[in-house]
């Protein structure tokens, strides 16, 4: 039982980054497109 | 004179001086109610670490971890620290693009509603209040025990450091303060946790030892004489309150607050990632290294003082009153946050004052007043640090994290469904709280204050919604926070911060990591 707790708190950890990750990729997947269209408007 | 008083003095002494030094820096109300919006990430990760440390850490948490209940803390140490990686990305840059001094001053803003904002500074004041009571309990116990002072006149002297530290520097002051007094207790704690270990034979040892002569210490069901008489009971409690702590570190007043100082949401979004790494180091080697002290079967008058115990009798003197201070610089600063969101909540959330001076002026004594009643609730009421913590906890988890949620993601919540949520989730869990103390009664985990708590507010957000319509004003106000700024648009920034976020996936394996190698391994290898 010890190792589901410290293997449980682990996945509870790392699943918040996941949302929280996906969550600023998405908010900012915009910006780094127009980003990439400057740069290519600048060539 | 004792060496542990003379040490307390000075670090109040110099806490004092580096207040009013900052003191000098404070020109408006900007400055004093949120540090005049400039603060970078390193400060943030101070000021949250420091204000969620407290007393309560070093006394509460390390004295239930030492009687038998370490498994449940730990795993509700380890739950908790999400609530800062989904707090700075869900909620806390979305509440630093509004722009508001106050968190109750957003919810009004956000649901044009004066009557929210007002019950929400209600609530605020209430679990504050609370919290600080047990903040100040936690200092006056470590005053009182390490230098044979009189309790009470420890309360005051702790009482006119951080009250003058917070009226003279505001925010500012509580920023900066905060973090040096962040960066001594965790240093010092870490040491001083070491050195005890060291001088039982070594971590692995005493957990080996501990697993052969006490067994139910370490293990995941905790001492069944202690909290609740199983272990699965335990666990449960433990999984509700982990929900609670994360809810506070996610939401709370006296941590969501800080985001609001920030100089940019980038800031808020890479500290609450940082102060979450800090946090569990913090909750693992407090709680573990008070489990551990076991080994040395101190007799104590009280369980909570075990911290006390190890540092004045384990370590060298020198390192012993350095972590007393650090103790001490935990409570302070936590009391001096609390202090400046009462003083600020005030004038900005109930006073209509437009004069600038007048407005400072107000907030100062504010402080003075507040630190005056807390004063009086410590001077009557005997330290009960841990469980005093856990009712400001619990309160705010019920009363603000729904409606927080809502305020952002929900574009169906109305006006009238966030006010009857926090207040039926306030009614609900200080009544169910107070019901129970008053009947004395032993009441079954599933009826824990908490799940009363949130499901009146769940269920006071549902009916106040259905009976509503969300007006033009709400929906213009919550598609506001959506449009990014434009200072927000740098691409060096966003690249950086996406890669501060993606660590945060990494530390749940470094968490389980730790908790392998020093406990569960360890532990179960040798019952």
């Amino acid at each position: 039982m010890e190792y589901a707790i410290a293997i449980f708190v682990g996945v509870w950890i790392s699943a918040a980054g996941i949302l929280a990750y996906y969550r600023i990729k998405k908010d900012f997947a915009d910006l780094d497109t127009t980003d990439k269209n400057d740069k290519e408007g600048d060539k | 004179m004792n060496v542990f008083l003379i040490g307390m003095i000075i670090s109040m002494i110099a806490y004092i001086i580096i207040g009013f030094l900052i003191g000098k820096g404070v020109k408006n109300t900007n400055d004093f109610f949120v540090a005049g919006r400039r603060a970078p990430t390193f400060l943030l990760v101070g000021s949250l670490v420091a204000s969620y440390c407290g007393t309560g850490l070093y006394f509460g948490d390390a004295g239930e971890s030492f009687a038998g209940i370490f498994s449940p803390l730990m795993t509700l140490g380890a739950m908790l620290i999400i609530g800062y990686v989904l707090g700075g990305v869900f909620f806390g840059r979305f509440l630093r693009r509004s722009e508001c001094n106050t968190i109750p001053e957003f919810f009004g803003k956000r649901y044009n509603s004066p009557a929210l904002k007002k019950l929400a500074a209600v609530t605020q004041l209430v679990t504050i209040i609370v919290y600080l009571l047990s903040t100040i309990q936690g200092i006056g116990t470590l005053m009182s025990l390490v230098t044979g002072l009189d309790y009470k006149l420890c309360i005051i002297l702790a009482l006119i450091t951080f009250s003058v530290l917070t009226v003279s520097s505001g925010s500012k002051g509580v920023l900066i303060t905060d973090t040096i007094m962040f960066g001594l207790f965790t240093i010092v704690t870490v040491v001083v946790i070491i050195i005890c270990t060291v001088k039982g034979g070594g971590w692995f040892n005493i957990v080996e030892g501990l697993a052969q002569t006490k067994p139910e210490i370490l293990s995941w069901a905790g001492d069944p004489d202690y909290l609740y008489p199983t272990g699965t009971q335990n666990m449960i409690w433990a999984f509700a309150y982990g929900i609670v702590w994360m809810s506070v570190c996610m939401v709370a007043p006296w941590q969501a607050s800080r985001y609001l100082m920030a100089k940019n949401e980038h800031s808020v979004i890479r500290s609450s990632i940082w102060a979450a790494f800090f946090v569990f180091v913090l909750e693992f080697i407090v709680k573990c290294g008070a489990a551990l002290l076991n080994h040395f079967s101190p007799e104590l008058a009280d369980q909570s003082h075990i911290i006390i115990w190890a540092s004045t009798t384990l370590v060298p003197t020198v390192l012993g009153v350095v972590m007393v201070t650090g103790i001490l610089a935990a409570g302070i600063s936590s009391a001096t946050t609390f202090l400046s969101i009462i003083g600020t909540s005030v004038v900005n959330d109930f006073l209509d004052i437009k004069d600038e001076r007048k407005k400072l002026t107000t907030v100062r004594i504010t402080v003075i007043i507040a630190a005056a009643i807390v004063m009086l609730l410590a001077y009557f009421n005997p330290p009960q640090v841990f469980w005093i913590m856990f009712l400001g906890a619990t309160v705010v988890a019920c009363s603000w994290l729904p409606v927080c949620i809502a305020s952002i993601w929900s574009k169906r919540v109305t006006k009238t469904g966030a006010f009857c949520g926090m207040l039926f989730g306030f009614l609900g869990c200080g009544g169910m709280k107070i019901y129970a103390s008053v009947a004395e009664l032993d009441l079954p985990v599933f009826l824990d204050p908490f799940f009363i708590g949130l499901a009146a507010n769940l269920i006071g957000m549902l009916v106040g919604t259905l009976l509503t319509k969300v007006t033009p004003e709400e929906k213009k106000q919550r598609e506001a926070l959506f449009v990014i700024p434009e200072a927000e648009k740098d691409i060096k920034e966003i690249t950086k911060t996406k890669k501060t976020v993606l660590a945060s996936v990494i530390l749940g394996a470094v968490v389980t990591g730790i908790l392998l190698v020093f406990w569960v391994i360890p532990y179960t290898s040798s019952l």
